[in-house]
């Protein structure tokens, strides 16, 4: 895919750490790209997207089970940084600054869904084939997670996600859930045991 | 599974669809990339062209009206060219927040909070945005379809004729429209279409308001000369308004307690109750062309065109019949709008290619938003709905 060989012509360097932030762009190229960008290169831009894109876009359908809805959200997050461009910070990250700008358009989608309909909501993609969640009959690790992750509650599905996907700390998480960071450390504890059974039942 | 493997697998789960959705965005980002400026420039440019429409607004009002007006420009100048805090003049970030909905003719687009670009490609159909402004409805052809900001389409549904330009409910839940001469009305989902009854309208644009509150109560134009109020549920009329006149638009305060039903002589006032609360009309000789009430319901905003041709934008308290502002003046003032809090007023004044929005309070104050064509690609382009000062938290939910 574009993102990953993109990447990797920018020396991708992900880290191998347990659950490590997983870069994609060293800070250097990272700055410098964001440098080129805010001059108004288009490929400066189309490099960081192409770094940055696949990730968010991942977190956000994780998180809300809707790639319709993840799509919007990731692309929202996405012009919303491009128009805020001008006023990035060159010492920070774009990266993480990205992630947890998405991250918290899907949380948000995932929270108001529950409490109000504007349209009816359409087929809602735990694995994409309306299999329920608890009902797996999945053979595929990949497949039984995401049963498994169908069937979190959407506040314990984040905290996991933000976690291992995203490589989020605990403290991260509770800026970007605007909760305390014990109720993240239980959120993830119990999402976790609740995954380790669904997958222990699936595999028999 | 320990949490290397959740993490491995996590990053190796495949996303429907991902390819096509990284490259619809990369176009995306690319795009809006292309048409930002940086900001230094673009705060000069804005205040400059902000100063040199302000000074054609000034010409216009003084060779036409009083020494009051005068000085009103003369403190709308001094007020917008010299606040040190004015926004920079772009689609970017809209005076009262929000996004507006505009209609090139071929395709809908949605500008503000940071986004410019086309959503659908409605040939000519009509739009309204939902209830929180997350889709759009088009009446596309004989399609009705919801459409996400993304631009992917939520749901289709085909009829018999063309659909005419439909209008979303404020709770969401219903879409009227309609189907060849026939008023719909539909689910939020786009199920359960039904006919509701003959809609003598060619189309409702403008001639069909959904009441905001409980029920589903809609105005609408159902014969010659007549307004109605419909539970649409039921299909009762709860009421029915004579006029002399056809009406050029219908609208409703945000709390649905007051309906504006605009004639091309008359503004009239209603209640909840369907009485009339006020009542104005043109002098001999002069037509509205377009009208609007304000969210609160306190003011009415109209364009009127007098007897030398000329068109006046007239901002006007409802309890106050003598509380008017002329606030532009012009040979070619489009449609107005309010922003979603009522603070601001937009009129789409042609002839410079702007949109002037004004402040509804005093001192009013002014801001420009010049080269509209160009922003859309369109000299055809019309702001048709101005949506969601308070957007919820869901970026793709409603």
């Amino acid at each position: 895919m574009m993102a990953a060989t993109e990447a990797q012509a920018l020396g991708s360097s992900r880290s191998a750490n347990r659950i490590g932030r997983p870069d994609v762009l060293s800070a250097r190229r990272e700055a410098g790209l964001v440098r080129s960008a805010q001059r108004g290169d288009a490929a400066a831009v189309e490099a960081l997207f192409a770094a940055f894109w696949p990730q968010c876009h991942r977190a956000a359908w994780l998180i809300t089970r809707d790639h319709g809805a993840a799509e919007d959200i990731a692309q929202e997050g996405f012009l919303a940084a491009v128009a805020a461009l001008d006023r990035f910070d060159r010492s920070r990250r774009l990266g993480p600054w990205l992630q947890t700008i998405v991250a918290r358009r899907a949380i948000d989608h995932a929270r108001a869904r529950a409490v109000r309909r504007e349209i009816q909501d359409g087929p809602v993609d735990g694995r994409g084939d309306g299999v329920a969640a608890g009902t797996s009959t999945a053979s595929r690790p990949s497949d039984r997670l995401l049963d498994a992750l169908a069937g979190l509650d959407h506040e314990r599905r984040a905290v996991v996600v933000l976690r291992h996907l995203l490589g989020l700390s605990p403290r991260q998480i509770a800026e970007i859930l605007d909760v305390p960071v014990g109720t993240v450390n239980s959120r993830m504890r119990r999402g976790l045991d609740q995954l380790r059974l669904e997958m222990e039942d699936a595999d028999g | 599974m320990d949490d290397q493997r959740l993490v491995e697998t996590l990053r190796s789960l495949p996303v429907p669809d991902a390819e096509g959705a990284q490259m619809r965005a990369r176009d995306l980002v690319l795009a809006a990339h292309a048409g930002r400026r940086p900001a230094g420039r673009r705060r000069r440019r804005g205040v400059l062209a902000l100063a040199s429409a302000v000074i054609g607004g000034a010409v216009a009002l003084s060779a036409t009206q009083g020494p009051g007006v005068e000085r009103w420009v003369r403190e709308a100048l001094r007020t917008s060219v010299a606040d040190p805090h004015a926004q920079p003049a772009g689609l970017a970030g809209l005076p009262g927040g929000g996004r507006l909905l505009v209609s090139t003719g071929l395709d809908a687009w949605v500008a503000g909070q940071g986004l410019t670009r086309p959503i659908a490609h409605t040939r000519g159909g009509g739009v309204s945005w939902s209830a929180f402004g997350n889709y759009i409805a088009c009446g596309c052809g004989q399609r009705l379809e919801a459409v996400a900001l993304s631009g992917r389409v939520v749901w289709t549904e085909r009829f018999a004729a063309r659909v005419g330009p439909p209008t979303w409910s404020p709770d969401g839940n219903r879409i009227a429209f309609t189907v060849g001469r026939e008023l719909y009305v539909t689910a939020g989902d786009g199920t359960g279409a039904r006919g509701l009854r003959p809609a003598p309208a060619s189309g409702l644009f403008g001639l069909a308001a959904w009441r905001p509150g409980p029920g589903h109560v809609l105005a609408v134009r159902d014969a010659p000369r007549r307004v109605s109020l419909i539970d649409t549920d039921t299909g009762r009329v709860l009421a029915r308004i004579p006029l002399e006149s056809d009406p050029v638009s219908l609208g409703w305060s945000s709390d649905g307690r007051r309906l504006l039903v605009t004639t091309r002589r008359t503004l009239r006032v209603y209640n909840a109750d369907s009485r009339l609360v006020s009542r104005r009309q043109t002098s001999p000789g002069a037509s509205i062309t377009v009208a609007g009430i304000s969210p609160s319901g306190h003011q009415i905003a109209y364009v009127v065109r007098g007897t030398n041709g000329r068109l006046e934008t007239v901002l006007s308290a409802v309890e106050r019949p003598r509380d008017n502002r002329v606030l532009l003046v012009g040979s070619a003032l489009g449609g107005l709008l309010f922003s979603p809090d009522g603070r601001w007023l937009l009129v789409a004044w042609n002839e410079l290619d702007s949109w002037m929005f004004f402040t509804t309070t005093t001192p009013t104050r002014a801001r420009q938003i010049t080269r509209v064509a160009a922003h859309f690609g369109s000299a055809e382009a019309v702001a048709t709905a101005w949506c969601c000062v308070a957007r919820p938290p869901a970026a793709g939910g409603g």
